[in-house]
């Protein structure tokens, strides 16, 4: 049982570095972030010493030893966009993350498991048809076209729910919340939706076989 | 939307039946990014320093004209040919009521050209500035200087004692690793204050009570959201969850028409988009033609200027709403010169000749690089350059990618054909010439941002004594003499003036400056 759990956790480990190396790899493709972080008129030396000051001119595998190193010790270091460290960043957005995320998989098993239940009991009916023809949707439509078509038609045609932000939120300590509002929760509604769609989808197909 | 309208209408009612006065104004609006930081000297961009323009104030600001107007300073005057003295107001306090004076100005001197700060390069002709008294200044040069009023229109003063209370007097340092209380906290003696912020999420500014000048809007509360997919900042305008946002993109000019209540300002920006071609190397990097440059010969270049049919390109591709420009510099720019501003026609048939002139009957490949994320439907407008050089025998392969990308390429000086834009960030034609226009010299930074290394000795020495000319007429001659020179050798091929593109509710008015910077001294809320 030991070795089982130790292999699992040494396998996981490996799992989220060898994600982190290619992430890493892959930013360094994606243009340069001396330029993203300076002006037009910043001279040409100037910006050579920023790259120098800031360890990016050296290969990509001492860069990416020093980033794993520091997050292994919690050191995400300071943002080059926002100029703050990046653990506050996390931080600030993490209650909006987890508040979606936990609402999105609500409405999946909410809304899910009923329809699954449904579907599998009356096979035949037109309401299963129905259900299956909205699952099919589900999974064929790419989340982000999902997205805008919700937008368009609840938030600019019927102009019932925001179309985009939290609404207003309460501070409770460091966790900002958005479910002590109306406008909060009207702000989740959508991208509740959105997120939660297809695993609705498949937890009503699973349910239903 | 509803419950907040009913709220607010409630509220409004109440107040009123306790006799109180003025009804809430708040403006709502959103652009595609967010400011990265709230120090002024954080970043050099235009949307951050816009921004930051409605709490904090420089010695002189621009109106919606663009024209430089007294702020901090009164009144300017040389009075020599290498010192700028400027009288500052009085009676102004930043908004925690500290009063300025010219320690502030001294302060805000040093801390502009502090390492983290990315704005040294708007006081590099300055060697000091020395205080006279409290409420005089005098910057001396270290060459003649006669535009220094336009390079400090965005270098905002700070407040000396708020700085050193809260350990600020630093700019934060990207290398050190260490957050700065000017990042996330505002001090200026701007209209606004910042009441609240977020990053990436919300950004809440309320007028500032104590500001020296007589407020023509009327908000009560400005509420900033970056919201960065163009098609979610459309739809919070067409619903009405938004009082103004921008950039709208182009295509969807059509559906703001139609839409009640909400209309399209397409005003001209004051941002020129051109051609560039690679004049130095012996050999194009990305062409068919081996052994020499076709760029290097000046029919080539003209070629490719008359093979475009930029009338095409403002109709079928910016909808009209782009200006064809001959001049590498707009007209909102000092210096500009109508009469060189004709443009030469679109000619495909003289093309093709001179093309075979030159040595090239049936044409030859060459690649061309583009951002399509950066301008105004650039890569729309490449595309349409691609078709065109075909119908005169320019096979063009084209690498359109975001900027990021685009400008980590280009700015190694790795591109044979390649579109970019550019506003002088001082408004002034010496910055084109000198960042554009002048030999590039990689050492020096001399012509940074002339990636095919145009190069004419004689605009070089033009470019250096209208840096130094203080007679207004001379310098204009001087200015009109090297765009005449660019002119003849063909070594841009200027496209337009792309149009700015903000949407905006009818029951608002606002005032759209020519750099895209949005101003919230002139927003009046119906």
């Amino acid at each position: 049982m030991l070795a089982f759990i130790i292999r699992r956790i040494v396998q996981s480990v490996a799992v989220m570095l060898t994600v982190a190396l290619v992430a890493f790899v892959l930013f360094n493709y994606v243009g340069d972030p001396i330029n993203n972080m300076v002006g037009q008129d910043t001279s040409i030396s100037d910006r050579a010493k920023l790259k120098h000051d800031l360890g990016l001119d050296d290969p990509v595998y001492v860069q990416f030893a020093r980033f794993a190193w520091r997050a292994a010790h919690g050191e995400f270091g300071i943002s080059y966009k926002h100029l703050r460290p990046v653990s506050k960043l996390i931080e600030e957005r993490l209650p909006a993350t987890l508040e979606l995320s936990f609402m999105a998989g609500l409405f999946a098993l909410v809304v899910g498991v009923p329809m699954g239940v449904y579907t599998g009991i009356h096979r035949d009916g037109w309401l299963s048809k129905v259900f299956l023809t909205i699952s099919l949707i589900g999974i064929s439509l790419p989340t982000f076209l999902i997205g805008i078509l919700l937008i368009l038609f609840f938030a600019v045609i019927l102009g019932w729910l925001p179309s985009f932000g939290r609404g207003e939120v309460v501070h409770i300590g460091a966790w900002s919340t958005g479910f002590l509002t109306v406008s909060g929760w009207r702000a989740l509604i959508l991208p509740s939706i959105t997120l939660g769609l297809f695993q609705m989808t498949l937890i009503m197909r699973l349910v239903r076989s | 939307m509803n419950i907040k309208r009913t709220t607010l209408a409630l509220a409004t009612l109440a107040a009123l039946a306790f006799g109180a006065a003025t009804p809430a104004k708040t403006f709502r609006w959103s652009f595609q990014g967010d400011l990265q930081a709230l120090d002024p000297y954080a970043l050099n961009e235009t949307f951050s320093l816009g921004f930051l323009g409605n709490v904090y104030e420089g010695l002189v600001m621009r109106d919606k004209d663009l024209k430089l107007v007294p702020a901090l300073a009164t009144s300017w005057k040389a009075t020599s040919p290498t010192t700028w003295r400027f009288t500052l107001r009085q009676g102004v306090e930043f908004q925690n009521g500290d009063t300025f004076n010219a320690d502030d100005v001294l302060f805000s001197f040093e801390r502009v050209r502090k390492q983290g700060s990315d704005l040294p390069t708007k006081l590099a002709s300055v060697k000091s500035v020395k205080r006279i008294d409290d409420y005089t200044v005098e910057f001396t040069t270290s060459a003649p200087n006669p535009i220094l009023a336009s390079d400090i229109s965005d270098w905002y003063i700070m407040d000396k004692e708020w700085a050193e209370a809260n350990g600020a007097v630093d700019p934060v340092d990207v290398r050190k690793g260490v957050e700065n209380y000017a990042t996330r906290h505002a001090n200026g003696t701007g209209p606004f204050m910042v009441k609240s912020r977020e990053a990436d999420v919300k950004t809440v500014l309320v007028p500032n009570p104590n500001w020296w000048g007589k407020p023509r809007h009327n908000i009560t509360k400005a509420v900033f959201t970056p919201i960065k997919s163009p098609a979610t900042r459309v739809a919070a305008l067409l619903s009405g969850e938004l009082d103004m946002a921008y950039p709208i993109p182009l295509q969807d000019a059509p559906r703001l028409d139609r839409a009640p209540g909400v209309s399209l300002l397409a005003g001209p920006e004051a941002r020129t988009i051109f051609l560039g071609m690679d004049q130095m190397r012996d050999e194009l990097l990305e062409s068919s033609v081996k052994g020499k440059n076709p760029f290097k010969d000046r029919r080539v270049r003209e070629a490719f200027y008359r093979g475009i049919d930029i009338q095409a390109i403002r109709k079928k591709v910016m909808r009209s709403a782009s200006i064809p420009s001959a001049l590498m510099v707009a007209p909102q720019i000092n210096g500009f010169d109508p009469k060189l501003n004709k443009r030469p026609g679109y000619d495909p048939k003289r093309a093709r000749k001179l093309l075979a002139e030159a040595g090239y009957p049936k044409g030859f490949e060459v690649g061309m690089d583009c951002p399509n994320n950066r301008y105004v439907n650039d890569e729309r407008i490449c595309q349409a350059v691609v078709g065109m050089l075909a119908k005169i025998g320019v096979k063009v392969k084209l690498l359109a990618q975001p900027k990021s990308k685009y400008f980590s390429k280009v700015l190694k000086y790795d591109t044979s054909f390649y579109l970019l834009g550019w506003t002088p960030s001082t408004f002034d034609s010496h910055n084109a010439l000198s960042n554009l226009m002048v030999c590039l010299d990689k050492k020096s930074s001399k012509g940074k941002f002339n990636l095919g290394g145009y190069c004419n000795p004689r605009v070089d020495a033009l470019t250096t004594k209208i840096q130094s000319e203080v007679d207004q007429a001379k310098r204009q001659a001087m200015i009109s003499e090297a765009f005449k020179l660019v002119q003849d050798d063909w070594g841009y091929i200027p496209l337009h003036q792309q149009p700015l593109s903000w949407g905006k509710k009818d029951s608002v008015e606002l005032a759209q400056r020519p750099d895209n910077v949005f101003d919230l001294r002139y927003v009046h809320v119906k």
